[in-house]
């Protein structure tokens, strides 16, 4: 876990205490990290189906009567100072207030400083050791998401399905963004950084006119082309020599020609040009 | 002597880069059969497409250009931009599967640029061969003409040769036993079968003549052979490529540069001096593929300064004192000496005869090869 792991993993405890982030954190750089780290990513997508299965729980409602089978039971056992109790809640202000105990807030606070201690998220995690996933949570996490989603819509917040997380829009444009950023620095690429010869990529231009198709002439001519920074070059005597005498000349030249053309060489006397 | 063990290395590194050549024609074999025949436009539609914008722009420029060239040109213009393709399929085959993998490892531009220098080092060296075939006279006619001139001179060299192309068919024809109507008939051959034909011909002379003489030193049967069963055009990319270090290959009147040699010794001088004067390899210049183009360029110069130097240090060809003033020379001045010194035509000194009045380090030799690089 590297820096960037660690302010990532406070944002995202802030974020699940219900904290604002601190506003010099953009959408963009949970992104980022998130982009080029695994861990998060996987601590990311644990906080998340944990969302999801907490909020698919049914939502549990205690009987109507319970209440008063409980209060029956209980002065049914004698408890005499039940009624007086139970005034303190009803709001009847007249009553004395309950003293507390001396040194009781003393006591909590001391019970609780441990606690304290290991709230934050990673110390909170270490703890925890290690967890076991139930079986097929993934599934039954994306089949209970399934009814929520919406077409189109890569991260959703579905009615009734709570996403601490993601609930931003703008965490959507930020991604959007993004992926553009990609697919245009990906297209950049192919087209400057062809992989030598005969084997280059697609020249294509998003929003360019389309080219006209090449003449045949033009094809048949394209070994030509390939090298025509040699095969035009008239400056340099030796390329000269070789560009414009083909192979049977020079295989002419090698056998027989000085022999022949010095015959005709001599004819012409010191012409020849 | 180290004669055969030297010529067996140098015909194996020959033989390998062939094979491995062919190696490579198979794998792109579709690329150069699609270049000769009209159906195969679909593959150059790929091609096409494969290009970037730019170099679609680029070329289209260059099509223009080529479109408005005498038709003649266009066709030797075609003819050598397919040598070009053997000679890089040949130079890729002699590297080592890690060299290839380091080659296609490089950045794409670093890449074209390597690939590019080392096919211009070789036309060069082609271009620097054919210069040196012809007649002194022409040769220095050539050199001095102004590039603009240089077209037309080609033009009437090459209308010499093609007139001449009669007497070589009379000449091949009577010593292959052909008889006089298939002469006649290739004679009257136009132009543009008569080339081929004349290669075929020459093939079978060259064959005829060496089975009958025995094969140079260094060159077994089966290398031999492998080289036979190649076309006309491959054939004779070879042998013309192996005749700067087997000098000996070629017809009994020695053809366009005289007769070889005779003494084994010189012509063993003769071929390291040659040697030492060829491009350097491609594998050696992908080693340089870290430096810039002109850094790399000035090392090229370096590196065969110093192996002419101790071709020429190791053979005893020079005294020390000699040695030192042709090491201080700038380079063109440097390699033009030294070519001077292996044809033997220096203007400065006399025939057979080194800088300073020395006895010609390779007498019998007539012309050597180029330094590839322009200096």
């Amino acid at each position: 876990m590297n820096t960037g792991c660690y302010g990532f993993r406070r944002l995202l405890e802030r974020r699940l205490m219900g904290l604002p982030d601190p506003p010099r954190v953009s959408e963009l750089d949970w992104h980022q990290h998130l982009h080029g780290c695994g861990d998060c990513r996987a601590l990311l997508h644990s906080e998340e189906a944990l969302e999801v299965l907490l909020a698919s729980l049914p939502e549990l409602r205690l009987p109507a009567d319970l209440a008063q089978r409980v209060l029956a039971r209980l002065r049914a056992a004698g408890d005499a100072r039940l009624d007086e109790l139970l005034a303190y809640d009803s709001g009847d202000d007249s009553r004395e207030p309950f003293a507390a105990p001396p040194g009781l807030a003393a006591r909590v606070l001391a019970n609780l400083a441990p606690e304290r201690a290991g709230r934050s998220l990673d110390g909170l995690l270490d703890r925890a050791g290690e967890v076991d996933v139930p079986a097929r949570l993934g599934e039954r996490v994306l089949a209970g998401l399934a009814p929520h989603r919406k077409p189109g819509r890569i991260v959703g917040s579905a009615s009734g399905v709570r996403f601490r997380i993601l609930r931003a829009p703008v965490m959507g444009l930020a991604a959007a963004a993004l992926v553009a950023c990609l697919a245009l620095a990906a297209f950049w690429r192919l087209g400057t950084d062809r992989a030598g010869p005969g084997a280059g990529t697609h020249a294509t231009v998003i929003g360019a006119a389309p080219e006209a198709a090449p003449e045949e002439e033009l094809l048949a001519a394209l070994d030509v082309l390939e090298h025509w920074e040699l095969l035009a070059d008239v400056r340099d005597p030796d390329l000269a020599a070789f560009n414009r005498f083909d192979a049977s000349d020079e295989v002419q030249l090698e056998f027989f020609g000085a022999e022949l053309l010095m015959d005709e060489f001599s004819s012409e006397g010191s012409g020849g040009r | 002597m180290a004669v055969w063990p030297e010529n067996a290395r140098a015909l194996t590194r020959v033989m390998l880069a062939l094979a491995l050549a062919g190696a490579a024609l198979g794998g792109t074999a579709t690329r150069l059969q699609d270049r000769d025949e009209p159906a195969a436009n679909g593959a150059l539609l790929e091609r096409w497409n494969r290009l970037t914008v730019e170099e679609r722009t680029r070329y289209r420029a260059r099509f223009e250009e080529y479109r408005r060239k005498d038709p003649g040109v266009r066709a030797v213009m075609k003819e050598r931009a397919k040598h070009l393709d053997l000679m890089a399929r040949r130079l890729h085959g002699t590297l080592s599967e890690a060299e290839r993998e380091r080659l296609a490892g490089l950045p794409p531009g670093r890449r074209r640029e390597i690939l590019h220098e080392m096919l211009a080092a070789e036309a060069r060296d082609v271009g620097r061969r054919i210069r040196e075939s012809l007649p002194s006279g022409m040769r220095q006619r050539f050199d001095g003409a102004r590039p603009e001139d240089r077209a037309r001179f080609i033009t009437s060299v090459r209308g010499k040769l093609s007139n001449q192309m009669g007497v070589v068919f009379e000449r091949l024809g009577r010593e292959l036993g052909l008889p006089p109507g298939r002469i006649q008939r290739l004679k009257d051959l136009p132009e543009s079968q008569r080339r081929p034909e004349f290669l075929a011909l020459l093939k079978r002379r060259l064959s005829r003549d060496l089975s009958a003489r025995g094969l140079p030193a260094g060159i077994s049967r089966d290398a031999w052979r492998q080289l036979l069963e190649m076309p006309p055009r491959e054939f004779f990319d070879a042998i013309l490529r192996l005749r700067e270090t087997h000098p000996e290959i070629g017809l009994p009147h020695g053809g366009g540069r005289g007769p070889a040699p005779s003494d084994p010794e010189t012509r063993r001088r003769l071929s390291a001096m040659r040697r030492a004067m060829q491009p350097i390899s491609p594998a050696e210049r992908l080693e340089l593929s870290a430096l810039s183009r002109e850094e790399r360029a000035a090392e090229v110069r370096r590196r065969k300064r110093s192996r002419v130097l101790e071709v020429i240090r190791s053979e005893g060809l020079l005294s020390e004192e000699e040695l030192r003033a042709l090491a201080a020379r700038p380079d063109p001045s440097f390699f033009r000496e030294v070519r001077e010194l292996v044809s033997g035509r220096n203007p400065g000194h006399g025939p057979g005869q080194a800088p300073g009045g020395q006895r010609n380090p390779v007498p019998g030799g007539r012309r050597a090869r180029g330094d590839g690089e322009r200096p």
